[in-house]
Formats: structure tokens, sequence, C-alpha cells
């Protein structure tokens, strides 16, 4: 051998490896984190994402029947101007897909159970609850019943829905490459979407607005205080509810209701609580049930004779969690074939619009809190069976194969009742099922049956009138809503709508407050409540406005129906029916003041008299640190402004005064703070002594235990801020609002800023000082804000708390959160303006579409 | 360069090591075969660098990923440890093309003059 070839072979023996490491270190998943070369070479992953969109795109598509017109605002706000209505829901998948790809993907794994195969076996249990829920299942049978519907001509929807969904796979078909950063960081791509991947985002409101274990939290309550005390407490009607429909009475001189005569069981109590302390082990029930405390909303709408224009005004801001993108995407959209014209808000993953306006009529949601759930205890008969309604029956079974990440196939099975699926049987699956011994639970909910969302959002987008409005309404069936109305013809009105089930229950059981067993057939629904007809409304009132901020629907006049088991303490109503009420000449600058509004009407009803507390207890020389806690006190206006101590004082003090009033309800659900106020403002006219710390021999009174929980603030407010100077306990300090990405990586994440108001003020946002050494901040509040003004839409308003893109990159990530929504601003919407006239100043990009062999 | 160039729009990075091998290739010491490897890669990954982050906010992108793996504000050692994965990868492939002249230069010349 030559000795240059001897060299040669010894290079080649060092650059073989070392090029053979490098290249395989790069190319294998490490650690958890997909091979760094596909994530970050040249030409790979990172450098791939594309922060915005193209300036000017064009595109030549075979399927479309005329030209369309996508111009993107300086928001990023896609207006779709289309020849033809399917060409626009075409553009609308595209659109959507082009901005919020990984965050549709997500929501439609969340719902099908596929997560574990993206995530790993981390995620099996969220994906077994979920498919144990029936959501998928009654996504599929509505895609096949709306498909039936459209073939025999009862509707005229699919061919809509099959070209946004054509919309969508065009745009991942075509940018494989071309993928949102997460799909490079979890490692994989997105498959094609389908019609019933849009249903199941339906399924997923549905689900985040009225799945609920609240008759399980009562029956526990109930279970530890006995009847009279549980009334007294958990009773229906709240205190102080100002209705949603002021047709039917008013609660002034209601007493709370009578005591129930439901039977409570050691046996039910046992069940009923490991199959909570389970769920709550389920990562996305544990979110679910925090994300409860925020849900709300806040709709109104005031007529002509309360507003400055001489037309309707209406406002509406839906209260959910804060992620990274927002929940909500805006888009404009316009055929000119049908005239179909209609700006909004939409979940990305849906066609159509959820809330805005057309050129004729604007609506808006709040959250009814409509019982829309009911629990089942039925006694088991042996393995195959139970007793149903004194009978014997067998189970019915539906097996589901979960793909998991490096696992393979997992086989799933759920068992039904006659009601619905066995729930604890999901927990069963994780080696606890011999706690339940012979009860199985069971849960019926209105969500799993057929629903018509789409049908509904189809008409609300097109209606041209109250009359077309209400027809659309009655399709809005499994995402109960108090829909606020307003339109160009002066009419305001509000529908609180939805699904409601008859149960054959005049009270005795509960009437859907509390578990049913139905081994004795208690508690069967015998039909649903006509919402057109049969639900409680309001159009055109005397007092010229409507409100709902989640409260109680309908007076003591509406005798009809059961209706809400869980409703909003009210503090929210209070306050924009007392700003409402007394205003007249409103104007839109005005609606955006009272969305903004951080006035705590519950600081109002509790503060003042703490104050009057103090004073009678240490008369005018009060100890040093109180009487600085009262200089912080005393000139407070009760707004929730990040720069000043009351509201911090007040905010922990309120927390320790519901602790020690409830400390018989330790580790069970408390009440409302409205029930606190009213044991706090009628003292001695209840049953029981609520004041009284149960482990002390003696008997405290509501003045000692108010003062007790303002010595305990101070000691825990001193801790905290390591200060014994209460005007430093600045409430921006603790009060923070977050905005995780929906993975929650923290570098995709935005925030904690500080915030003004609190969980009971209209612009809401709720935080947790239960742990000194881990505050939680608020991660929800409102999802958007829209203010629509009938005399000239083009004034109308919107703003979202993220960006209108999920990509991290882009410069409307976070555009409309940090320069407008934290700042209480919002954008126009050019709802008039055309692709001829659009603003110049406001024009960021454009795509045109062409049918092929088009211009 | 101008094949390395070209290779950043195939997804399959690991084809970035074939510039180096032709680079090398052609240069008739190991040093400066390593040298043009290196810098043909290292230039134009810097130039589809410049372009990336001028054009496209990828820097944010390499921030949060420097802030996933490494902790805040660590985008810059991202890029950095980018470009000298592609300055060894460049390297090593001038040497693969070098030695691998070495080699194969009288199989290829004998088959040169016999095609002649």
């Amino acid at each position: 051998m030559r000795k240059e070839h001897k060299k040669a072979y010894i290079e080649l023996s060092i650059f073989v490896p070392l090029t053979i490491i490098i290249l395989t270190v790069f190319s294998i998943p490490l650690l958890g984190i997909p091979p760094l070369g596909n994530l970050l070479i040249p030409g790979n992953g990172v450098w791939n994402v594309p922060g915005e969109v193209p300036t000017a795109e064009r595109l030549n598509i075979d399927s479309l029947h005329g030209e369309v017109t996508v111009i993107r605002d300086e928001w990023g706000v896609p207006h779709i101007y289309a020849t033809y209505e399917e060409d626009m829901f075409f553009a609308q998948g595209y659109c959507q897909a082009q901005d919020r790809l990984f965050q549709m993907d997500m929501l439609r794994r969340q719902v099908r159970g596929k997560l574990s195969e993206i995530l790993g076996e981390d995620y099996l249990s969220t994906d077994k609850f979920m498919l144990a829920t029936g959501m998928e299942t009654w996504a599929i049978n509505t895609v096949k019943i709306l498909e039936e519907m459209q073939s025999n001509g009862t509707i005229n929807l699919v061919p809509k829905i099959e070209r946004y969904v054509d919309g969508i796979n065009y745009f991942i078909n075509n940018h494989k490459q071309q993928l949102p950063l997460e799909y490079y960081l979890i490692g994989f791509e997105p498959a094609e979407w389908s019609k019933v991947d849009s249903m199941c985002i339906v399924q997923l409101m549905a689900m985040d607005l009225t799945w609920n274990y609240n008759d399980l939290y009562r029956y526990q309550n109930l279970a530890l205080l006995g009847s009279a005390n549980y009334t007294e407490l958990f009773g229906l009607p709240y205190p102080y509810q100002i209705p949603i429909c002021p047709d039917y009475g008013s609660f002034g001189e209601i007493p709370m209701a009578p005591g129930l005569g439901v039977k409570i069981s050691s046996k039910v109590e046992s069940t009923i609580s490991t199959f909570m302390q389970n769920v709550e082990k389920i990562d996305s029930q544990k979110e679910l049930m925090e994300e409860q405390e925020l849900r709300g909303s806040n709709n109104w709408v005031i007529d002509g004779v309360k507003s400055s224009t001489g037309y309707p005004i209406l406002c509406n801001d839906m209260h959910l969690s804060w992620n990274m993108p927002g929940i909500w995407y805006e888009q404009h959209m316009v055929a000119e074939n049908t005239g179909f014209n209609a700006y909004g808000f939409q979940i990305p993953g849906m066609p159509l619009l959820a809330v805005g306006h057309n050129q004729y009529v604007g609506w808006g949601f709040t959250n009814t809190g409509y019982d829309v759930i009911d629990w089942y205890l039925f006694n088991t008969n042996g393995d195959d069976g139970y007793i149903y309604n004194n009978t014997p029956q067998d189970y019915t079974y539906e097996t589901y194969k979960i793909k998991v990440k490096n696992q393979g196939n997992v086989d799933f099975t759920v068992r039904h009742t006659v009601h619905g699926p066995v729930m604890n049987d999901v927990i069963g699956d994780f080696g606890l099922s011999d706690a339940f011994g012979d009860i199985v639970l069971s849960s019926k909910w209105t969500a799993n049956n057929y629903f018509y969302t789409l049908l509904a959002a189809n008409g609300f987008c097109r209606a041209q009138n109250r009359a077309d409005f209400d027809n659309a309404s009655q399709y809005w069936t499994i995402l109960a809503q108090n829909i606020v109305y307003g339109d160009v013809y002066g009419n305001i009105a509000i529908r609180p709508t939805g699904k409601v089930p008859i149960r054959d229950d005049d009270g005795t059981y509960g009437n859907g407050t509390l578990p049913y067993n139905a081994s004795n057939g208690e508690g069967e629904w015998i039909g649903y409540i006509d919402i057109l007809n049969e639900l409680p409304s309001s159009f055109n009132p005397s007092q010229h406005y409507l409100a709902s901020a989640n409260q109680i629907v309908a007076g003591p006049g509406y005798v009809k129906y059961h209706l809400q088991s869980e409703y909003n303490t009210g503090y929210r109503a209070r306050r924009i029916n007392e700003l409402l009420n007394q205003s007249t000449n409103i104007s839109v600058e005005d609606m955006k003041l009272i969305q903004n509004d951080v006035n705590s009407t519950a600081a109002q009803a509790f503060v003042p008299t703490l104050i009057e507390v103090i004073k009678s207890e240490y008369g005018i020389s009060p100890p040093s640190l109180i009487g600085d806690v009262l200089t912080e006190l005393e000139p407070w206006s009760f707004l929730m402004s990040k720069d000043l101590a009351a509201p911090t004082i007040y905010r922990k003090w309120r927390d320790y005064f519901m602790e020690f009033t409830f400390d018989e309800l330790e580790g069970t659900r408390k009440p409302g703070l409205a029930v606190l106020e009213k044991l706090m403002k009628e003292e001695g006219e209840f049953l029981n002594n609520w004041f009284d710390n149960i482990s002390t021999p003696a008997v405290e009174t509501r003045n000692q235990t108010m003062l007790l929980a303002l010595d305990a603030t101070i000691d825990w407010l001193t801790e905290l801020y390591d200060s014994n100077d209460p005007s430093k306990w600045k409430w921006g300090e603790v009060h923070k609002v977050t905005f995780p990405h929906l993975t929650g990586l923290a570098s995709l994440s935005k925030g904690p800023y500080p915030a003004d108001g609190e969980g009971n003020t209209i612009n809401p946002s709720g935080i947790s000082l239960n742990d000194i050494n881990n505050i939680r901040y608020a991660r929800g509040g409102a999802s958007e804000r829209m203010i629509l003004d009938f005399s000239n839409l083009n004034q109308s308003l919107s703003v979202i708390p993220s960006g209108q893109r999920g990509f991290s990159n882009s410069k409307h990530y976070s555009d409309q959160l940090e320069q407008l929504f934290l700042l209480g601003k919002y954008h126009f919407q050019y709802y008039t303006n055309t692709p001829l006239n659009f603003p110049i100043n406001s024009f960021e990009s454009a795509i045109y579409l062409y049918p092929k062999g088009g211009v | 360069m101008a094949l390395t160039m070209l290779l950043t729009l195939i997804p399959v990075w690991q084809l970035i090591i074939i510039p180096g091998i032709v680079a090398g290739f052609f240069n008739k010491r190991l040093r400066y075969a390593i040298l043009s490897g290196l810098a043909g890669v290292t230039l134009s990954w810097t130039l589809y660098m410049i372009t990336a982050l001028t054009t496209r906010n990828t820097y944010a992108i390499l921030d949060q990923v420097g802030t996933l793996m490494i902790g805040p504000g660590f985008g810059w050692l991202i890029l950095l440890i980018v470009l000298i994965i592609g300055l060894l990868l460049g390297a090593f492939g001038g040497g693969l093309g070098y030695s691998l002249s070495i080699l194969l230069k009288p199989y290829l010349v004998q088959r040169i003059r016999k095609i002649k």
C-alpha cells in the first residue's frame, strides 16, 4: 500500500466516526426533544417557520368558482371578499389554518383522544376521559345527520362546511415544510382536517361551558351540613340577584328555598368523594375545574333612548381561559352572490362566526349556567349489569383504540347505562375501581346528542331582523348562552338560549341540583324546554337596556321550570346594572370605560362594614398597624387599582373571613360570596351562627370573626411583602395577569403583567392568594371585547388578549394583547370597507385566490 | 457554497456533509480541504441565517428555543452552536473528501485514460 493511501485511511478512520457521531447525535431524539438537526439546522425546523404571511400571495385553485381577495389589516385580521359564498368559506378555512393551525390541531386532538399519540403516556388519562364523555361519538353522529338533512333538502349547510374544510386542507397540503414552531418542537405533522374535527370543537366548547361536577359537590355539602343548614347556605335563589330578563319580577322579598327531602347515604358519599378525588388527578379535568372559577362573561345592550347615537350599542366580553394564542379568531366575511357580510369572532377550526354582527343585526354571548348535566347512581348487578328503575339491565359497551407515542395502541372500553357513560370506569382503569364497591356513577349531558350549532351560526350571520335571528336561536342548543341582540332598526333583546332538560322531579330529589338514584328511577328527563316559547326572554324592555353577567336568568315570576342550579354571585351584574340604569346619553367611549371598569361591588359590600367594626372595637385609637390599615381602607373608592394597597388588604381579608366563617366546610366547596355578604348584613337571622369557630369552646360573633380575619390578614401580608407598612402592600405586586402558551411552554407564554381588577369586577381577573409561596396569577378573563355601534357599524370596535397569529415570531402573536388589551384599547373593524377603498395605512397584506385559468 | 445553499432547500439536513466532501475532493492538501469545506458551509449558512433573521424574525424563535433548552436570552448561543455544527460538518466533509480523493484518484485516472 502506498504511503499516501495509508495516510488517507488513517484520516478516514478519524473523519468518518466524527461525522457519524455528529450526524447521529443530531438525528435522534434526546431527553424528550425531537432530533435537534430537524429543529435547528438551516433549511429545517425553526428556519422554516414563517413569521408573517406573505405581503402578496397569489393562489390558483382548481375548485374555486370565482375570485377571492383576502386583505389583512394592521392587526392581521383577514377581510375576505369573495364573489361566491362557497369560495368565501374556502378562504376562511385557509386563513384560519394559515394563522392558527397548531391550536386547531390541539383542540381536535383533545376531543378525539389523540393527545397521547403525540405527547406520550402522560396524556392517556385525559384521552380516556374525553373519549368516555362521548363527545367524539356525537360529533361523528351529528356530521352524519347533517349530511342526511342536506341530501333530503332540509338544510343547505354541508357544502359550506366542506368548502371550509377544503380551505384548511389546501393550506396543510401546501405548507408541510412551513409549520408552526410547536410541530417541530413536539415532532409531528398535521393530518388532514375533517368535518368531524370541526364538530369536535363545538363539543369541546360544550364541555368548557356546561360540563361540571356541581351536583356531586353539593351532595358532599348536604351530607356534611344536613338539610336545613345546607339550604341556608346553598339554597336557591342566591341572594342579591338582579335577573337577566327584567320581565319576571325581582327577588327583593323572596325567602330562600325550603329544605330538601334527599336522603344521605354514606356509601354514596364515599363513592362521590373517591370519584372526585380521582377526577382531580386528570389534568384536563383539574384545569376545567380551575377554569370554572373564571367562567363567566358580560354582555349588555342599550337602546336609542339611552345611547348618545339614538341607536343601540351592544357590548360583549366572554370570559374564558387566557392562552397564547387566544381562543378567538377575528374575521370579516363577504360574499357578493348572497349578500353575506358578517364580522366577528370564531374559534379556529370552526366555520362561520360565533359572535359578531352583519349589516342588520349583532349579537353576543354569556354563559347561562343552565343545569344541563345530571349525575346518576346505579347499584350494580353482577359484572355485566346494573339496576335501573328497580329492573336489572345490561351495560352496552364502546371500545376505543388510543395510539400512545412510543407504545403502540391501547384498547379502552367504556360501559354505558341507559343514561350515559359509566364515568367511574374511567377512573377504574387506573387501578382504583375497588374503591367504588357496588355503585356506578353515570352522567347524562345534553351535549350527548345531535347538535345544530353551525346551523344556528349560519342563521345568525344571515339574519336580517329579530324574527330571522330568533328562528336561528332555536338551533343553538348545547352551548347554552344568554344571547344579547341589537339591530339597526333600534331593537334590543336578550334570549337565554339552550337545550334544558325537564326532569320528572318536583324538587323532592333536588331538581337536578343533586345526583339521582337511578336504581329507583329518580330524575328521568321527560323532555326539553321549548327554547322560543318556554324559556325566559326579553325584547325592548321599558328600562331601555338589557344586561347579563351569568346571574340568575329570570325573577320569581318565572315558575314554569327549574333552569339553573349554579350561577354567578352577581357582583358584576350589580355593577353593570348600576352603571347602565343611572346613565343616559351613553356613547361608545363610555362603553369602553364600562368594559374596563374595575370598581368592585363586592368590596363595596364588605369594606364599609369592616371599617365600622374596626371603629366600634377600637374607637378613635386603634393599634398602630390596624390604624395604618384603616388609613388605606377609609378613603378607598373600591377601585381595584394595581397602584393601591387597599385592594390587597380587602382581598386577603375577604379570603380569611370566608375561611373562618365557613370552617365547618373545610375540604368541601364553600358557598358564594354573596351568601357571606347576606350573613354579614343580616347577622342573627339564620338557623346557625356561621361565624362561630367550631374548633374553639368560645362562641365567636360576626365582629370577632371579622377582626380575627383582619389580624390574620395583617400577619400574612406583612410576611408576603416583608414589610409592616400597609401602604407598601400594592395590589399590582400580587394581582398579575398571565397568558400561558397552549403547551405551557414558558418561552412562548406572555406575562405576568401587574393589572387592575379582580374576579368580581366587570373587567375580571381572578387570582388565588391561598399559598404564600405560590400565588396563582390570573389566567382567565375577557377572551374578547366587542362594542357594536348600530348607528354606524364602521365605528364598531374589538380586541382579543393575544393576536391573530399563533406563530410566536409574528408581530401579530401578541400585538393586540400588549398594545391594546392591557391598556383598555380597541381596534376598528373596517366593516364597510372593500378591497377598493380599504384604508391604505391599515392595509398589511393580501391574498388573491383565482380559479385555475383565472387572471 | 452554492451546493450548500441549494441543500438548505432540501429537508434532509444530513446531506450537508456533501458540499464539504466535494470541496475537499478537489483540494490537493488536507489543510486546504478542511478549510474549504469549513468555509463553504459556514459562509453559506451565515448568509442563509442573515437572510432568515432579517426577513422572517427567526431570531425570536431561536431565542424561544434557547429559553427552552438553556435559559432566557440564549438565542445567540443556539445560533452559535448551529454555526459550530456547520463548521464541524464542513470541516469533516472536507477531510473526508480529501481522503477519498487520495484513495479514488488512481482508479479515476485509470478510468479517464480508458475513456480517452
